[in-house]
């Protein structure tokens, strides 16, 4: 398996700073293309790229584009979402810091086409130094001609503002991250009305994730046809996959989608496990995705294989467990992370997060009763079902999954002795 | 406020072009990574000039992990 750098061809090819560099290296070329092109053209050109969202999600960029560029409402708003919380995923974080001009150039492409004068790009809060270089790039930018009035010389005007997250996962929920930027607490909400027809401050809105805007600028330079040669017809285009957990060399690598298999992903670019265990669990979409047992490894690296294997692709951060660890104590760890982080809108999720990270903490401590993995199930269950947005229909997946797939550990946590 | 803060205030306001409903949350951050924490005098400042309510603006930031609120001699 090879890597396909095409979102990466330029990560650590030049100062972050140094627009001319980016151009001498192929930028701008997709932003000149768009200001000759009519927005419906921008619009129908990323449509048939058959680009889809990169934050987990999966929803095609060119529809979600087409649904607000329709409102007759204005302003406009877009929005990047860099806020990268989710667990075992630092993909975006590359993009931001080694190529964050055609992170800003595809802004303003989508910006262009959606028609928006305001853009906001909001950073994750622990990473700091990437917030403070985007506060630079957008004072560059502006010295450019690249934001502000009459963009490369053209009557294309908008702006943009860096802010910062503040330490809450679930702002990173598009509905939580609007209303965020709305100076509220973060929380989502029920849909419809979507992004497309309310979002910030009750106007249309895009919000869109850092990778899937990264590619926005390669599209428009090269033309969907070109861009769809790589990938495969229902999953066009590479994915920036973040390797971490039991593996000898984590990192974010990027493959086209369906030219390999995760066992490939984990044994060619991540150089096997970190003892050289065999493996007993993968993540392949971040921390709420679903467990794939060793048996679904030779799975092919698109977000229908990984389906259909039982998961989903995610924010395609995959997580790696060697076989000496407990599905209890794994559980456990992601819940410590996703048990604080409910957002309170839905009681399912508020009180059922604190709960299973209360059960599962308690096995783990070898205080457990067989009543709590039923409960646990149960918990779970009704939180997937009952929840209003992606934190609680996911966070409970791989405890569900875990129960499924590793039931020896449960019993095994059940045998234990208090400590 | 000691009038040294009072002044770095107003030049980050400058800098951001002022203060508006739609860059608060922006506006806000900035005066925490400045300060370390949102001077309630700066909530104040701010209510007026961007006419979300004050009770908004603590409601807020009072939500987030990362934002302290402080007022001068405590914090
Ligand atoms: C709890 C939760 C956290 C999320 N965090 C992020 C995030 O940090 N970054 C991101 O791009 N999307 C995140 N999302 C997905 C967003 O809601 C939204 O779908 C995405 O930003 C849309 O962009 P895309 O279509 O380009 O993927 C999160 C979703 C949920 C439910
Ligand atoms: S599922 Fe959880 S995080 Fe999402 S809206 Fe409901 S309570 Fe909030």
């Amino acid at each position: 398996m090879k890597e396909s750098k095409v979102l990466t061809q330029r990560v650590g090819k030049y100062e972050p700073l140094d627009l001319e560099a980016y151009k001498a290296l192929g930028g701008l070329q997709g932003l000149r293309r768009t200001l000759a092109m009519k927005p419906e053209s921008v619009i129908e050109e990323i449509k048939k790229s058959g680009l889809t969202g990169r934050g987990g999600a999966g929803f095609p960029a060119g529809l979600k584009w087409a649904l607000t560029a329709q409102e007759k409402q204005e302003p406009k708003y877009f929005l990047c979402n860099a806020d990268e919380g989710e667990l075992g995923t630092f993909k975006d974080k590359v993009l931001l810091d080694g190529d964050p001009w055609a992170v800003l150039e595809g802004i303003l492409i989508a910006a262009y086409a959606i028609g928006a004068e305001q853009a906001y790009i909001y950073i994750k809060g622990e990473y700091e130094e990437t917030a403070k270089l985007w506060e630079q790039i957008a004072g560059e930018a502006e010295k450019a001609g690249l934001l502000g009035k009459g963009i490369l010389g053209s009557n294309f005007s908008v702006n943009l503002q860096v802010a910062r997250g503040r330490g809450l996962y679930i702002a990173g929920e598009e509905f939580a991250l609007i209303s965020s930027l709305e100076t509220r607490r973060a929380m989502s909400r029920l849909k419809p009305p979507y992004p497309s027809e309310e979002g910030l401050f009750g106007k249309p809105t895009v919000v869109n994730n850092v990778e899937t805007i990264a590619n926005v600028p390669v599209i428009l330079a090269k033309g969907a046809e070109e861009y769809r040669k790589l990938g495969v017809e229902d999953d066009p285009g590479t994915r920036l996959f973040s390797l971490s957990g039991d593996v000898k060399k984590s990192g974010v690598y990027e493959i086209a989608m369906g030219s390999g298999t995760l066992k490939e992903l984990i044994d060619e670019f991540g150089r096997g496990t970190t003892h050289g265990r065999a493996i007993k669990a993968v993540q392949p979409g971040g921390g709420t995705s679903a467990f794939l047992a060793r048996g679904s490894l030779g799975c092919k690296l698109t977000s229908k294989a990984i389906s259909e294997a039982g998961s989903g692709i995610g924010t395609a951060g995959v997580i790696v467990y060697e076989e000496d660890r407990s599905a209890v104590d794994i559980v456990k760890g992601l819940l410590q992370y996703y048990g604080a982080e409910s957002c309170g809108r839905c009681a399912p999720c508020r009180i059922g997060s604190v709960k299973m990270r209360e059960i599962v903490d308690n096995l783990a401590r070898g205080n457990g009763a067989e009543a709590d993995l039923m409960r646990l199930r149960e918990i779970g269950n009704a939180c997937v079902a009952g929840s209003t947005c992606g934190m609680g229909q996911a966070f409970p997946l791989p405890v569900l999954s875990a129960l499924e797939l590793f039931p020896e550990d449960f019993e095994e946590a059940l045998c234990k002795v208090p400590a | 406020m000691q009038n040294f803060k009072m002044n770095t205030y107003e030049k980050l306001l400058e800098h951001t072009g002022g203060a508006t409903r739609e860059n608060l949350f922006g506006v806000l951050g900035k005066v925490q990574d400045t300060f370390g924490y949102v001077p309630r005098e700066v909530v104040r400042d701010l209510a007026t000039r961007t006419g979300v309510s004050e009770a908004r603006i603590y409601g807020a930031l009072t939500s987030y992990r990362d934002f302290k609120i402080g007022s001068e001699g405590g914090r």
